[in-house]
């Protein structure tokens, strides 16, 4: 069955299928180094010296880096500045680099890297974060205080009393994995000092701005000195910032110290080794209800291994905090949520930011109360789910947007025949050797960054001369399709063809910070600024119209390439009003700056508007677990999602295939090998990524509900996606087996 | 010696994987040893002759280095991309006589006298090859990284069986990962190109 869409277009599939794309290791400079970085064999310890005269000497290389080399700050971070760029007194984790390697050759500077010789004394290493946080700890990071890198609160109504109100009390533990981002391309990064002073940085990352503000804080240098040059990327799911960032950083040091363009690509091992994951969770949860399965309270704590450094733990858990009950309605909340330092692996951003986790817990505690309660998993979500109107636990009326969490369950019910497949569900007894079980899980999500930070992005349109036109946003192309949704939006709003427009190569030195392309907020923020954009510069040459046309400027549409007055049977040529603007003397230029909506928090009783709107989402799988050997097969999946406007369908659907792929990743195969703080599973071999033989069927429905709370009308769509497979597969686990799995990634036991 | 004949199909690439292990254990141990001592790098330059994109090439290199580093760094053709240097992801994929095979894993002189074919050589003029034109029209992409070897793979899978049904599809690129998941797509790319390959469309 084809899928084939004649609306498909992207303006990088061409170069991307002929293999011309280049990214970041596909570029050179003459007379170029190569960085290598070094690790050490500690997990936690306390430097005595750095040796690296052998590395210095050895031949081919040109410069050994170590803190004491740094000029600017050697310790930075987006929230708190404790991720060390060189290890300096201390290792705090085994993905700590304790030098950098410059030579030659990238084989010399491999070769040297094993020179550098580290004494250090080891210091018992933290690697449980419930330990961590006990009082007598030993402190990770002593400046700190402490080992709790943040804790966040709801406090909503009185749950003793919603749980004296209860008929049930359901109490459960649960666990999730590691999960490594494993984008296709590793981290690289290529500086070029240039003639005028200006560093120039090429990385795979995707951050521009957040790159600029570590290699200036690592170099000392002004944010106008570094220019970072938007590439193409292999791929980043939330895991090209802080790492990504730092591989620039002690790339632009290396070429700053020594005058000479310098590269570092990183091996698959330096990568696995040295990247931030996904938190791992621990969540307990607690749930009353009555005997008809009316939630009436809620309380849970939650704990995030943050590993070695803060990174952006406080902002993931801060999701996971607001969404910790998942799309219902509970008026008795009390959550506790804590992100602890330990001496593990750092965690970071990845695609989902902390809902991912949430999900799997909530949605598996909605099976089982559907199971105590006797009723339906979807009469119990209706019972619950919030509506138009809805308060939701941080005390947000959803009244500002279309509330779609019924739309988008009705969809799945509908498209996947859901209750039949239900309805057919082994439950542990089958005659043949597999069972057979289908489970949904359901979701909202708060739209782009919320109260986590500044959310402002802008956009440029350039018309030139001969009536083609350069577009920019401050947002970056992941892979995901964001250029080419861009310059979708401008072809719709000026009228024109797509082929008149060009994406430009964005750069942190011309167009104004745009935020980090984080949140799925790119086609939200990057999108309105557009629109904006776009609707400027229809002002600018609107004028220019009602001169040659001769008829009223409200009457003017803009399609076809051409301005027209439809009443009047009159137009004039896109490109010909162009020529006359520039003729005199009027740049057909345009700003468009989109502000996010206001959005309120209160940090003291984990009560706000969080999030300026919401997006809705559902799925559901049917799979078959052998009876004997517990192997899992998956057979079909659905997912329907709230997508707002859906600037381009067939990329929007391909967001939902890659998000759902990724979530069976998270709910069935992928779990990281870290034994007493050290990754044994270093590549592809040992980490387990799903290929084409483990996905089932997928369909995907988009539900477009233009969201009224931004110009462009889109909702981001690349988490939604990735935050529901892993609960719709422990709940389809649940109703073919029996068995109900707590922790991730479900692994079939016969016991 | 087993390391001049690495030329390995994905198809027997895992047993002839297992038969490689002494190899290389012994080889970590060298360059372990030889990562001690920090003294150079071995080069052994000859003069290696092949047929890359149906043009002859002779190079003067280190008969030992990979053909991923040759292709990528001596001669240009970055198309040809590192993902995990090991054999396991596909990203390096290139065609040597009609095999798919991973070019992280084989040396250059194991490509002397031989028909190599990377992304760069599917184009013919400005007509891209049906596999190409089916990834574009189908999507079967976003970050684009996995893509020349998904494709190379899949010219090599259609070489063998012009007509796959699904299953076959599907296992014949088991061993390419695609992070984005474009999986769906790339199936029907290929179900696309398969077919217009045979002058069915």
């Amino acid at each position: 069955m084809s899928d084939k869409n004649p609306e498909a277009w992207r303006n990088d599939a061409y170069a991307k299928v002929t293999g011309k794309t280049k990214y970041t290791d596909d570029i050179k400079f003459p007379n170029m180094l190569h960085g290598v970085p070094v690790y050490s064999d500690f997990v936690h310890a306390k430097i005595i010296n750095i040796g690296i005269s052998a590395a210095s000497e050895a031949e081919g290389v040109v410069k050994v880096i170590t803190a004491k080399d740094v000029p600017g700050s050697n310790k930075f971070g987006q929230i708190l500045k404790d991720f060390q760029i060189f290890a300096e007194d201390k290792i705090y984790y085994n993905g700590d680099v304790t030098a950098f390697v410059v030579a030659e050759t990238r084989e010399h500077a491999i070769a040297a890297a094993g020179l550098v010789k580290v004494e250090a004394e080891e210091l018992p290493a933290i690697l449980d974060p419930e330990t961590a946080m006990k009082k007598n700890a030993l402190i990770i990071h002593e400046d700190y205080g402490t080992n709790i890198i943040n804790e966040h609160k709801v406090r909503r109504g009185d749950t003793e009393k919603g749980f004296s109100e209860s008929d049930i009390i359901l109490e459960e533990d649960f666990s999730t994995q590691y999960i490594e981002h494993a984008y296709m391309e590793p981290e690289t990064a290529v500086c070029n000092p240039r003639y005028d002073g200006v560093i120039e940085v090429y990385g795979s990352m995707q951050h521009p701005f957040s790159t600029r503000r570590f290699v200036c804080a690592l170099l000392g240098a002004k944010l106008s000195d570094i220019e970072i040059v938007g590439t193409p990327m292999g791929g980043g799911f939330g895991g090209k910032d802080d790492t990504a960032a730092i591989v620039c950083a002690r790339t632009a040091l290396a070429a700053k110290l020594t005058g000479r363009p310098v590269k570092t690509m990183y091996k698959r091992e330096w990568s696995v080794r040295e990247s931030y994951k996904r938190h791992p969770y621990k969540v307990h949860y607690k749930m009353g209800l009555t005997k008809d399965g009316y939630i009436k309270a809620v309380e849970c704590k939650i704990i995030a291994d943050g590993g070695a450094y803060c990174s952006v733990t406080p902002w993931v858990t801060w999701r996971s905090t607001v969404q910790c009950c998942g799309p219902y309605v509970v008026e008795n909340v009390h959550c506790d949520t804590y992100g602890v330092y330990t001496n593990n692996v750092v965690t970071g951003a990845m695609r989902g930011f902390g809902s991912p986790q949430m999900n799997f817990v909530i949605e598996s505690m909605m099976d089982i109360a559907a199971g105590k309660t006797g009723l339906h998993p979807v009469e119990i979500r209706r019972r619950n789910m919030v509506r138009q109107n809805s308060i939701t636990i941080t005390g947000q009326k959803l009244d500002n947007h279309k509330v779609a969490m019924e739309e988008v369950l009705d969809a799945v019910l509908k498209e996947f025949n859901y209750e039949d497949k239900y309805k057919k569900s082994s439950h542990g007894v089958t005659d043949t050797d597999e069972l057979y079980g289908a489970g949904f899980a359901m979701s909202y999500r708060g739209m782009s960054l919320g109260a986590e930070g500044v959310d402002f992005c802008s956009a440029v349109i350039n018309v030139q001369a001969d009536g083609s036109i350069l577009v920019e946003t401050g947002i970056h192309e992941n892979g995901q399709g964001s250029e080419s949704a861009m310059c979708i939006l401008t072809s719709e709003q000026l009228g024109v063809s797509l082929d008149k427009i060009r994406y430009r190569r964005p750069s942190t030195s011309v167009i104004p910070d745009g935020g980090t392309t984080v949140a799925s907020r790119g086609t939200v923020m990057g999108g309105s600024a557009i629109v904006l954009a776009a609707d400027k510069l229809r002002k600018l040459m609107t004028p220019f119209a009602v001169k040659k046309l001769g008829c009223d400027e409200d009457k003017i549409i803009f399609e076809n390439d051409m301005l027209s007055d439809p009443a009047k049977n009159k137009s004039v040529k896109f490109d010909e009003i162009i020529k006359e603007m520039y003729s005199s003397r009027t740049y057909p230029h345009a700003m468009g700056i989109f502000k996010a909506p206001v959005v309120t928090w209160d940090e003291e009783n984990g009560q706000g508007n969080a999030y300026f709107s919401w997006t809705y989402g559902c799925q559901a799988i049917e799979l078959t677990v052998n009876k004997t050997t517990g192997k899992v097969k998956l057979l079909n999946a659905i997912a329907a999602h709230d997508t707002g406007k859906s600037v381009n369908k067939v990329m929007t659907q391909g967001q939902f295939y890659g998000g759902m792929a990724m979530g069976i990743g998270y709910g069935l195969l992928e779990s990281l090998n870290q034994k007493d703080g050290i990754i044994k599973s270093l590549n592809f071999n040992t980490y387990r990524i799903p290929r084409s033989t483990d996905l089932p069927e997928m369909k995907a429905v988009i539900i477009e509900n233009v969201d009224p709370n931004s110009p462009s009308g889109a909702k981001g769509i690349g988490e939604p996606t990735n935050e529901l497979m892993a609960p719709a597969i422990a709940n389809a686990v649940f109703n073919a087996t029996g068995k109900r799995y707590f922790k991730l990634p479900v692994k079939i036991t016969n016991k | 010696m087993l390391l001049s004949q690495r030329v390995i199909p994905i198809k027997t690439f895992k047993i002839k994987y297992i038969l490689c292990i002494f190899e290389i254990v012994i080889l970590c141990k060298f360059n372990h040893k030889f990562l001690k001592t920090g003294k150079g790098i071995p080069s052994m330059k000859k003069t290696i002759n092949f047929k890359l994109n149906g043009k002859p090439v002779t190079l003067d290199a280190d008969g030992g280095r990979k053909l991923l580093w040759v292709l990528r760094t001596d001669l240009g053709l970055t198309g040809t991309k590192y993902g995990c240097g090991e054999s396991y992801c596909g990203a390096c994929t290139v065609i040597v006589n009609n095999d798919a095979v991973r070019s992280c894993q084989i040396s250059v002189q194991d490509v002397q006298d031989k028909d190599v074919i990377t992304i760069e050589g599917l184009i013919k003029g400005d007509k891209l090859h049906p596999l190409q034109k089916a990834f574009a029209e189908h999507d079967a992409l976003q970050c684009g990284y996995c893509t020349p070897g998904m494709i190379m793979s899949a010219y090599s899978l259609l070489k063998k069986n012009s007509s796959p049904s699904v299953r076959e599809i599907k296992a014949g690129l088991e061993d390419n990962l695609c992070r984005c998941g474009a999986y769906k797509r790339i199936i029907s790319a290929v179900q696309t190109a398969s077919a217009e390959m045979k002058g069915v469309n």
